[in-house]
């Protein structure tokens, strides 16, 4: 019986002690957390402005669910030197601890496209921050993104997510998280990220409010670990995730003849291989899928839609990979493929591996014959 | 107990009966006559039922006539068959008679005899046959054991018609004198361990046994601190279930519930109604246990832990709803947990404790009235309040363990609170291995789970139709029962 | 390390307290410029024969129907020997808790005290390895399924797809990656140990548990490595902790983020793991004295110290006391308690 006695006493005063210690540390009370939604990264004299948007959902006494929509977020505004200093500001003018963990987005102005994107990366790769978030480029300044008021909604972090999806999943952009920017700058390959565009919609009268507005893709950035930025069109990013293989489906507008045709590619595959010829390498690349249409002139024929979506995935390659050719970058991962296919060859190139990637040859094919009408 | 012989003398041994009893106010005599020879007829008060004693003893002694009979004869009249009781014994020591009519027997005196003669007449007011209100069901018998030993004893062999089940005596309680009735089937049983049972049943030390749980302590033979390896029930149909299974029932004359030994965790999903429902609904119906076991066991420490320590883990619209909810509530998280769950205990303490005319009023008073002003007042969040109803309600699904889920419950919002997930893990485990540890009898209490057995664990996550386990199994062929222990 | 005690584990069990000490030394594995890829899978398949052949000694002297290599060559004392054992497992333990402890400094930050949370955790093990073997073992396969379905939600609700690019031929630049990583693992074998003491308590199927682990461990061990290196490859880097990562890829409609679940399973598997090695280190003590105690309070100390110290398990010094270890306790002894085995045997038939 002693010993139990013994023991109990023990245990009690071992966690009696830890709760004790554990007490001196700091607990947050989630009420006492901000929690932040996107953040838009501006610049700023000596340093950068930074715009929070956070959630306010005031005292919950209405009732019914609560989400992030226009009634409760708000846009705050920071600035220090670095990140690290905007962060602290957030957490002096709210009172609270700053929670990143549900950030669905990161915009950067691209006033500050110059700037090398790890710097950026470097604040946000931390365990608290979702890996899969998104980071993004915008026109003008990310503040007026993050707190626009459009026509339909405020630019919430959930609806500024699902324009970049929307446009990943039409394949006018590339996939821009966290890990894929890093891993790509990692491997020295170049990667496309999104460039989002605030403006005014067509047909409205001059003294048009701020409420008119909308938010879409309409174009990339390739950017690289050494600086270089090249803007990119629709087509060249369209192009570019046909040759990384990063794109499951696609859509199409084509022209046979005069006429246009509305195509969906689906089940998109990219069958990839990598040869010396000459000590060069050639990137022999296959696409294959399958082409729905989704309207059509009167009388085309079956083999002609698909020729000419052979035709203008062709086309979107060619110019993905002049783009690329031109930025001087490894945009199609060759010098990855030139590991696993041809490790001597990128062995012997050593630290010349990414020109020799840049130099390569490539030769499509393309095979649309799966035709669902 | 008292090894003097039966006086011969009637007025010594009455008076010698007399002393042993102090003069209590309920032990009776009846002096009377028979043949010539002074009889005197000793029963305790409320004991024996005075109608039965009549015709079973008085009358066939009225009756009895002899010429110049000698005391003798009047004995071996009433050993010959003379009383029609069905359970007589013959009586040598004070002692004797005393433990007898502490039973319920009428003890037979007859002056110049110096032996005394006990008829069971039993006939003490018991509660009948009722339902067993602590384990209701739906589809089984609406029979509960009884709190007469006999009626019990009774009411198991009802069910199990077969010479094989053997119900074996034990008196324990130094005071009580409790007759204890070991139940089990003769060769399904191991050997080991009905004799370490009944070794155990005999090293009873307390005065009274009141309650099953005077019992248990002795019957559980190793290990396990927390979860128990013997488990108590008020039905007959799940006695026989269990004996079936080569396990071993204590029934306790006064208690109305058995003890059984070994339990396994697993029993405690298991309900009578599994039997009777369509297989594939019983198995769902297990399957929901399961869930709110755990659900009542983890679900208000998770809920503090994520809200505290680790709120990326919630869903954004459960964050949200979360964050605005408590921001109008005065207290910390923890201790508004803390709060809740304790006002709950009382309220269920309340409702068990009061008369269930009351106790109902108190659960309205407790659900509705003070739930709905916190919440209106703001001292406690909706949120809260939800997780504490799935909570308690998920306790009710399992009532056996409804002790370890309310402690467990504690100690995680404890954990939880200080430590996050890393406290519930520290708890769960050292409770995991607290499990595992525990056996009974040398049958692991986590069997057949762990350590796994395959052919019975079909029956713990599905309920198998009888067509396929027209046998069932016994304990002893689980995995991980020490060889050479259970049945030793 | 009596021999006379009862065996009560099966080699499934045994298998799986082996898994989970190793899979909880993969879970604190942090190595800076950390790279998964073919040369740690090669590593991981050579390491796994060279232990497959390390492992003949035990296996055969458990098959032979010995108990207890200490004894069997040094007699009943052996203290030196079994002191040698206490020492090995006290010091893998107090690192274990240690190196937990790091990552829960470096990934929880707001959850606790370092020193608190090892003292948390070497209390549960201690009360834990109070048990005795058998619950541990119970407790471990129960552990070893919450792994297992963790394992498998979060490889389900994973937001990153497979890039094969990402699997590359070994070529002689990564001979030092997997000279390092060959070395790591081998080091870390210290089931070999584990099994020489705790063949003691297994019932039958020595040989079973050994290589129904190393094939259980190759299996585990290398898709986690495939996982990492197809869905996260470099990004490894940058987390730490490469199991850890493959969680902070993951996320559904009902948990957001998986890496607070990830420490949950992790907690639970430390606390398995301190408890096995206490219930070892203990086993060198006399039965009367309160083995348990000191050996979790010594394990605290060494966790202090290798905490303070800042070591990891890929320090040199640790690769040597590690693999040292592995060889001495958990081949060379059994060898020799194997042979003297023989000799007794032979001896008696003369």
């Amino acid at each position: 019986m002693q010993r139990y006695i013994k023991r109990l006493v023990l245990i009690i005063s071992a966690v009696a002690a830890s709760v004790l210690l554990s007490a001196c540390g700091p607990i947050t009370e989630v009420q006492r957390r901000v929690v932040v939604h996107a953040v838009g990264i501006d610049e700023h004299p000596g340093g950068y402005e930074v715009s929070y948007q956070i959630f306010s959902g005031g005292d919950g006494s209405s009732g019914g669910p609560v989400d992030a929509s226009e009634s409760t977020v708000v846009t705050l505004l920071a600035q220090g030197r670095s990140l690290y200093e905007t962060e602290e500001s957030l957490r002096l003018q709210t009172g609270k601890e700053v929670f990143l963990g549900d950030t669905e987005l990161i915009v950067i102005s691209e006033d500050l496209k110059d700037e090398p994107l790890d710097s950026f990366l470097e604040y946000f790769r931390r365990s608290d921050v979702y890996l899969g978030t998104n980071v993004v480029y915008c026109r003008g300044k990310a503040k007026d993104t993050i707190g626009a008021k459009l026509n339909q909604n405020s630019a919430t972090a959930i609806l500024l997510r699902g324009v970049i999806e929307s446009a990943a999943e039409a394949g006018r952009a590339c996939s821009s998280r966290i890990i894929a920017i890093s891993n790509a700058l990692e491997a020295d390959e170049a990667i496309a990220l999104p460039i989002l565009t605030l403006e005014k919609e067509d047909g409205e009268d001059e003294d048009q409010s701020l409420t008119d507005l909308t938010v879409g893709v309409f174009g990339s950035l390739l950017v690289s670990g050494d600086g270089k930025r090249v803007e990119l069109d629709e087509n060249e990013v369209m192009g570019i995730r046909l040759l990384r293989a990063d794109a499951a489906e696609m859509s199409l507008e084509i022209g046979i003849g005069e006429k246009t045709a509305g195509v969906r590619l689906e089940e998109l595959r990219l069958a990839r291989r990598v040869e010396i010829r000459g000590g060069r390498p050639v990137l022999k690349l296959t696409i294959g899928g399958q082409c729905s249409v989704m309207y059509r002139p009167p009388e085309t024929e079956e083999g002609e839609i698909i020729e000419a979506a052979e035709r203008q995935v062709l086309a979107l390659c060619e110019s993905a990979y002049r783009a690329a050719r031109d930025s001087g970058e490894d945009v199609f991962s060759v010098g990855r493929m030139l590991r696993k296919y041809e490790p001597e060859f990128a062995e012997a190139a050593g630290k010349g591996l990414k020109e020799a990637a840049n130099g390569a040859e490539i030769e499509v094919l393309c095979d649309l014959s799966k035709y669902s009408p | 107990m008292d090894g003097r012989r039966v006086p011969a003398r009637l007025p010594a041994a009455l008076s010698d009966l007399n002393e042993i009893f102090g003069g209590s106010a309920d032990l009776n005599t009846v002096k009377f006559e028979v043949s010539g020879i002074r009889c005197a007829v000793a029963t305790l008060e409320g004991m024996v039922k005075s109608a039965d004693l009549s015709k079973m003893l008085f009358e066939p002694l009225m009756a009895y006539k002899k010429r110049n009979a000698a005391p003798k004869d009047v004995y071996m009249f009433l050993c010959d068959g003379g009383a029609f009781s069905t359970e007589k014994h013959a009586v040598m020591t004070l002692g004797d008679a005393a433990q007898k009519l502490c039973a319920g027997f009428a003890v037979v005196f007859i002056d110049g005899c110096p032996r005394a003669y006990a008829v069971s007449a039993q006939g003490f007011a018991t509660r009948s046959v009722s339902e067993p209100d602590s384990e209701p069901n739906v589809k089984g018998t609406r029979e509960a054991l009884s709190d007469s030993l006999r009626t019990s004893m009774s009411l198991i062999r009802r069910r199990i018609r077969d010479p094989r089940l053997r119900f074996e005596i034990v008196r324990a309680g130094k005071l009580s004198s409790t007759e204890l009735c070991m139940v089990y089937i003769d060769g399904k049983t191991p050997e080991g361990l009905r004799r370490k049972t009944k070794r155990g049943l005999e090293k009873i030390r307390t005065e009274l046994i009141l309650t099953s749980g005077s019992v248990i302590p002795y019957m559980a033979h190793s290990g396990g601190k927390f979860f128990s390896g013997v488990s108590t029930t008020e039905r007959p149909d799940v006695v026989c279930s269990k004996v079936s299974e080569g396990r071993i029932a204590v029934l306790i004359d006064g208690v109305p519930f058995a003890a059984v030994c070994p339990a396994l965790f697993i029993e405690n999903f298991q309900t009578v109604d599994d039997a009777a429902d369509r297989p594939y609904y019983a198995t769902y119906l297990r399957w929901i246990r399961f869930f709110a076991f755990f659900l009542s066991s983890l679900l208000p420490g998770l809920y503090v832990a994520a809200a505290i320590h680790h709120p990326e883990v919630l869903s954004r619209s459960l964050l949200l709803n979360l964050l605005a909810s408590e921001e109008r509530t005065p207290y910390p998280l923890m201790a508004e947990m803390l709060i809740v769950t304790v006002m709950f205990e009382i309220l269920r303490e309340a409702g068990i404790r009061l008369p269930r005319a009351i106790g109902g009023a108190v659960s309205i008073v407790g659900g509705l009235v003070i739930g709905d002003a916190a919440v209106t007042s703001g001292l406690i969040s909706a949120p809260l309040l939800i997780i504490i109803g799935i909570t308690a309600t998920g306790a009710f699904c399992v009532p056996s363990l409804n002790p370890q889920m309310t402690l467990l419950r504690l100690g995680n919002i404890l954990a939880g609170g200080f430590f996050g997930f890393f406290g519930i893990a520290l708890l769960c485990t050292v409770t995991l291995v607290g499990a595992c540890t525990a056996d009974s009898f040398s049958v692991p209490y986590t069997a057949p789970i762990t350590p796994l057995t395959v052919r019975a664990i079909k029956d713990v996550f599905v309920r198998i139709s009888p067509k396929h386990r027209p046998n069932g199994g016994t304990v002893e062929e689980l995995n991980g029962v020490s060889e050479g222990e259970s049945a030793e | 390390m009596s021999g006379g005690q009862k065996r009560r584990i099966s080699a499934p069990q045994l298998m799986t307290l082996f898994l989970l000490a190793r899979i909880m030394h993969a879970m604190i594995f942090r190595e800076s410029g950390f790279r998964s890829g073919t040369p740690m899978m090669l590593a991981l398949i050579c390491s796994t024969a060279v232990e497959a052949v390390l492992a003949i000694p035990a296996v055969m002297y458990f098959s032979c129907g010995g108990s207890d290599p200490a004894a069997e060559l040094f007699g009943r004392g052996a203290v030196w020997l079994r002191a040698a054992y206490s020492l090995y497992f006290t010091v893998i333990c107090g690192a274990t808790v240690a190196l937990f402890t790091g990552f829960l400094e470096s990934e929880f930050p707001d959850i606790t005290r370092p020193l608190t949370a090892m003292a948390l955790i070497l209390l549960a093990a201690y009360i834990s390895a109070g048990g005795g073997i058998e619950g541990l073992a119970r407790a471990g396969t129960v552990v070893f399924w919450l792994f297992a379905v963790l394992f498998a939600a979060m490889a389900w609700v994973n937001e990153g797809g497979f890039d094969w690019l990402n699997v590359t031929p070994m070529t002689r630049g990564d001979l030092p990656d997997f000279v390092r990583y060959f070395a790591e693992d081998i080091s870390s074998s210290w089931w070999l140990p584990m099994f020489c003491v705790l063949g003691a308590y297994l019932r039958n199927g020595g040989a079973r548990a050994a290589y129904g682990y190393l094939a259980l461990k190759l299996i585990t061990v290398g898709t986690l490595i495939l996982l990492v290196t197809l869905v996260l490859w470099r990004y490894v880097d940058v987390l730490g902790y490469p199991i850890f990562a493959l969680g902070a890829y993951a996320r559904n409609d009902f948990i957001q983020r998986f890496d607070a679940i990830n420490m949950f399973v992790w907690t639970v598997n430390c606390v398995a793991a301190a408890g096995v090695y206490i219930f070892i280190s203990a086993r060198a003590l006399p039965e009367k004295t309160s083995g348990r105690a000191v050996m979790a309070l010594a394990a605290g100390v060494c966790a202090l110290i290798v905490y303070r110290s800042g070591l990891e398990f890929d320090n040199a010094g640790f690769l040597v006391f590690k693999a040292a270890g592995v060889l001495l306790l958990g081949t060379v002894v059994p060898l020799a308690a194997l042979i003297v085995k023989k000799r007794s045997e032979r001896c008696k038939g003369i």
